[in-house]
């Protein structure tokens, strides 16, 4: 039964899905979000938080390009932290707490209230193809809906299987089916399917919580929005709390490792080194005598905590003593027990760079269904994923980011380019160009590529211009003022120079430009001999990233390539030079050779 | 993977060298390649471009005549401005040049001339399939050097420096990525202190080590011995070819002379010079400077092949010679056999080696005779060499690659401790990848999985 055509169609509404369809639908085209259910929407299946190291970084960076994270996260934050205060600003980072329930409402909001996107509630269950191109999705129900572009989103719920003690049952998330049907049906399509594992720990009803027990952690002062259309938040923050657990736990945990599906073998899929469940941690440290668990609130009325630090396996009965063991918890009531979830995914090594696949033209993959943990890595591919859907259609060049440009840059070439053995989540550290990437130039990086996307409003556009002014404005103050016969801009630079000291510089201070505006110009000055040093090795990096592999290149026919290489380079099939020199165990005369073949092939046609 | 932009520069390929058997040619390619020889490079004349000028170089105090080849580009070999100093040299001296050349170049890694030519559209299709392969053959080799050199001492101190950058920039990638767990992974103040015992070990590196091999990254071999004493034969005979003026006449070798020899598992450089014997009342200037010269170059090279006349009667002379040769690793070659009867042979030899102290090698040039042994012989001690076995292991070798290195890697040291001390991990965290990534070998590496590694095995992290 066809129920209509669109131009994209969207599978899941988790954080990728609602950036792919908000993307898609904004560019103009007739966008279509298949989810299970519309109340689910952009729901925190994990921490009730957004943002944090790195991650803080890429919401601003999906928030400049014109994405939607930055503003839901700004209106319904209840406790705003800016992370790594006392350290460099290239590594400072926004991190909040969420009210969960307002989140997902202000999500579906938007999309709702968009224009071109049209919400189904369904189970996906078949990818339609002809010729090895997508031409729309059937539905479990037999509803059918064409298109030319296809959008895979569905996080952990392809082949779901939720582990509670030695209980397990076909899952994608707590009380939702999994989705066997879409794997199968990726899985026929010739895509490769991989398997990993996560864990989410238990919630708890506040009401029975003792918070005299625990200690307070405090929001900032001055709460720093994620957006660059918001100056401030003036809502009241709530806080955060924190207990540890003592060896009397480790040792309940010990003595029942035998009950846990991580270690009975019930669990075979790997989970991430980044975020161990307890079990793991009491096993793996057994000489360390506590460990931190953060008690979360998940809403603005208080009524749930997330417990975070104890994401488990464990029983229902193993639970329930730990939580009763726990300084503050000793009787909390669980309201929802923690689990762990094995899934399939799509090493994304069989992606091209603007997230299509190649088995199959005209479908695309974003989130977790790529390898990724996190709600910010799953919205920046979302984001990549329905601009170029988009793009793809109208036969425009892909949006494809550099290293150099963006951590979402880092994170797509970081997937297809290195075999991942557990989910991949960013760190500040996997960025070479660390100290361009920042939290606080994010607009100045990626908003006009947002603006010639097409993704970028004229409020947002007007608002970046102006800021932009305001910095120069600055920038050329410090310049012009000395202190002891030096420019301030070059005080700056010192290693332990205060700039508050230098912001109160009256010529400074008569501008009354907004506090965001003013950092942003120290920054650039403190860092500007780095930058400079780091723009010839991206000069140099951008050289080998310019040339660009072409598709029907076949390495095996490559003369004098080494076998190694020919293998590494046709599995991995890298977009540009540069991507094939990052392959572990391709060496530079490798490249040499490729390069030469290309010259070669070049000049004979 | 080569960048195209910048200037190259390295020592002429020995087929070049081979035109001129005794010449030494540095060739220099890219945009800066004049302003990296006109510092070098002096002449009275106009600079003819394109086109050959005289004139001479000064290196270290000492000057030298040479030729200098200027091409602008886009009309010369590379397409790109190309220039080329010729002179005559030991292997010592060209590393000098080099050494120079190199603070305003960086070395040209194997085919990488030809493949600017080919890129700049200088050479034809079968041409750059010659490329492909010297280039892809280089690399087998590199490989294999680099596994070779893994051995060496030098190799296991640099490793081990290496993994002590990694190591504290782990823990400062931990304080950046994970602060909010409850660990301090590393005070500013540790920070410091280890960054500053890296940094000294380094200097140790450069201080306690540094002696330049008579070609980039070969070992090399010497020819030593009493003029006449049948050095050149030797040589050729090694390798295979005749490369030195070979006459009858005592001391006919002014310069040094080189060659690559294969050897099964290795290379190394075989260089021939004048006799050492003392300096004759009759002998002019340039057998003096001759003499001097293959003094110095004797005292680089890893290995010598200590030659001597088997058909003399007195082998006193030799053994005074024998005493002016500085290198610990030297093997006694008796040369000439085929001049002595067959039955006399075992004496000779017993007589030699009660003269000198040590059991010969016996040859002969003519016949061939004890050539592969010899050969053998090489190899094996320069395998003993690299890989640390016997007494050389204790010092370290390191050429001048490996000396640019390690200096530049102090630098980025030094400025590292700056940072940490005021507070700037992120800052300092750049640099010392900087250095990590300058000492690092032939392979790319995934240097962040190692940062995570680190810290995911030693740290509890994570919610």
């Amino acid at each position: 039964m066809n129920m209509g055509a669109f131009d994209c169609i969207v599978i899941g509404g988790g954080h990728a899905g609602v950036e792919a369809a908000w993307a898609a639908c904004r560019l103009g085209a007739r966008t279509l979000l298949i989810t299970m259910r519309r109340d689910t929407i952009a729901k925190m299946s994990c921490n009730p938080a957004i943002g944090g190291l790195a991650k803080g970084q890429i919401v601003r960076e999906i928030d400049a390009l014109g994405g939607l994270m930055g503003l839901a996260i700004d209106a319904t934050g209840i406790q705003f932290r800016l992370l790594n205060r006392s350290k460099g600003p290239a590594v400072q980072s926004p991190r909040a707490q969420a009210d969960k329930y307002k989140y997902k409402d202000y999500i579906r909001n938007a999309l709702e209230n968009a224009d071109n996107l049209t919400i189904h509630e369904g189970v996906a269950a078949d990818i339609l193809t002809s010729d090895g191109a997508v031409t729309g999705v059937a539905c479990l129900d037999g509803t059918q809906f064409a298109a030319p572009t296809v959008i895979v989103t569905a996080g952990t719920f392809l082949r779901g299987v939720m582990h509670v003690g030695p209980r397990q049952w076909a899952g994608g998330r707590l009380d939702e089916p999994a989705s066997n049907e879409l794997s199968d049906s990726l899985r026929r399509l010739g895509l490769t399917i991989g398997r990993l594992k996560t864990g989410t720990p238990p919630r708890l009803d506040a009401a029975t919580v003792n918070f005299d027990e625990v200690e307070v952690q405090p929001g900032d002062d001055e709460p720093m929005p994620f957006s660059f259309l918001n100056e401030r938040i003036d809502r009241p923050q709530t806080p955060c709390w924190i207990t540890w657990t003592h060896p009397a736990i480790h040792d309940l945990l010990r003595e029942n490792l035998h009950r846990a599906p991580m270690y009975t073998g019930q669990i075979t899929a790997t989970g991430a080194r980044y975020c161990p469940s307890i079990e793991t941690k009491v096993v793996r440290f057994a000489d360390k005598d506590r460990h931190q668990v953060f008690l979360e609130p998940e809403d603005e009325a208080l009524s749930t905590i997330y417990c975070n630090g104890i994401s488990t396996s464990f029983p229902e009965d193993i639970q329930d003593q730990m939580i009763a063991m726990l300084p503050g918890t000793r009787r909390a009531r669980i309201i929802h027990y923690a689990y762990a979830i094995e899934y399939d995914y799509c090493p994304a090594v069989q992606l091209q760079a603007n997230l299509e696949t190649r088995a199959v033209a005209g479908l695309f993959l974003a989130g977790q269904v790529n390898g990724t943990s996190g709600y910010e890595e799953a919205g920046a591919q979302g984001l990549v994923a329905g601009v170029n859907a988009v793009r793809k259609i109208g036969g425009a060049e892909p949006l494809v980011l550099g290293r150099d440009q963006a951590y979402i840059g880092v994170l797509i070439d970081d997937l297809r380019t290195r075999q991942i053995d557990e989910p991949y989540r960013m760190f500040t550290s996997r960025a070479e160009y660390r100290l361009s990437l920042r939290s606080d130039n994010a607009d100045r990086r990626l908003t006009d590529i947002g603006r010639s996307v097409g993704l970028v409003d004229d409020t947002r556009w007007q608002t970046y211009l102006h800021k932009v002014a305001g910095v120069e404005q600055v920038s050329g103050i410090l310049k012009q003022v000395r202190r002891d016969g030096k420019p301030l801009w070059q005080l700056l630079k010192q290693p332990d120079c205060p700039t508050d000291g230098i912001l109160a510089e009256p010529a400074i201070q008569m501008l009354n430009l907004p506090n965001e505006v003013l950092q942003a110009a120290c920054v650039d000055a403190k860092y500007e001999g780095y930058l400079v040093r780091q723009q010839q090795q991206i000069a140099g990096f951008r050289n080998l990233e310019n040339i660009k592999l072409p598709a029907w290149l076949d390495y095996r026919t490559i003369s004098h390539l080494r076998y190694e290489a020919k293998e590494k380079l046709a599995a991995f099939q890298p977009h540009t030079l540069g991507q094939a020199s990052r392959i572990g165990g391709i060496t530079p005369a490798d490249v040499t050779v490729i390069q030469i073949h290309l010259k070669k092939n070049h000049s004979l046609k | 993977m080569y960048e195209t932009g910048d200037t190259i520069c390295a020592v002429g390929s020995a087929a070049a060298a081979q035109a001129a058997a005794c010449e030494s040619i540095i060739r220099v390619s890219g945009p800066g390649a004049f302003a990296a020889v006109a510092d070098l490079f002096s002449t009275e004349r106009p600079i003819r471009c394109p086109g050959v000028t005289t004139g001479a170089i000064a290196v270290d105090g000492l000057t030298l005549d040479a030729a200098l080849y200027a091409f602008a580009g886009p009309r010369s070999y590379t397409g790109e401005d190309l220039a080329e100093l010729h002179f005559f040299a030991a292997g010592c001296v060209v590393e000098r040049v080099m050494a120079n050349l190199l603070s305003r170049t960086r070395p040209a890694g194997p085919g990488e001339f030809t493949l600017r030519a080919y890129l700049n559209g200088r050479i034809d299709l079968s041409q750059a399939e010659a490329v492909a392969q010297v280039v892809a053959g280089s690399n087998m080799v590199q490989v294999a050097a680099a596994g070779k050199l893994l051995a060496g001492k030098l190799a296991q101190t640099i490793a081990d420096l290496r993994r002590r950058i990694l190591d504290l920039l782990s823990l400062l990638e931990a304080g950046m990525d994970f602060s909010g767990e409850d660990i301090i992974f590393v005070t500013p103040q540790e920070a410091v202190a280890s960054a500053g015992h890296i940094r000294s070990a380094l200097q140790q590196v450069l201080d306690g080590g540094i002696r330049y091999e008579a070609m980039i990254d070969l070992p090399s071999v010497g020819l030593a011995g009493a003029s006449n004493a049948g050095k050149s034969s030797l040589l050729n005979a090694l390798l295979g070819q005749h490369r030195s003026i070979v006459s009858d006449e005592r001391a006919t070798t002014r310069d040094v002379l080189t060659g690559m020899l294969e050897l099964q598992q290795c290379r190394c450089i075989l260089f021939d010079c004048a006799g050492l014997g003392p300096p004759e009342s009759s002998a002019g200037l340039l057998d003096e400077l001759g003499r001097q010269a293959a003094v110095e170059a004797i005292n680089a090279a890893e290995l010598v092949l200590f030659c001597v006349d088997l058909s003399k009667d007195d082998y006193t002379e030799d053994a005074r010679i024998r005493e002016l040769i500085a290198c610990d690793n030297v093997v006694l070659v008796g040369t000439k056999a085929d001049l002595q009867a067959a039955t006399d042979l075992p004496r000779k030899a017993a007589t030699l080696a009660d003269a000198l102290g040590d059991t010969p090698v016996i040859t002969s040039a003519k016949t061939a005779r004890g050539i592969d042994a010899l050969g053998d012989c090489i190899e094996r001690m320069l395998i003993e060499l690299t890989t640390g076995a016997g007494e050389a292991a204790d010092r370290i070798t390191i050429n001048q690659r490996h000396h640019t290195v390690v200096c530049q890697a102090t630098e980025y040291l030094d400025q590292a401790i700056g940072e940490l001390a005021g507070k700037n991990d992120e800052i300092a965290a750049m640099l010392l990848r900087s250095a990590y990534e300058r000492l690092a070998g032939l392979e790319k590496e995934d240097i962040d999985e190692a940062i995570l590694e680190r810290i995911f095995s030693n740290f509890c992290i994570g919610k």
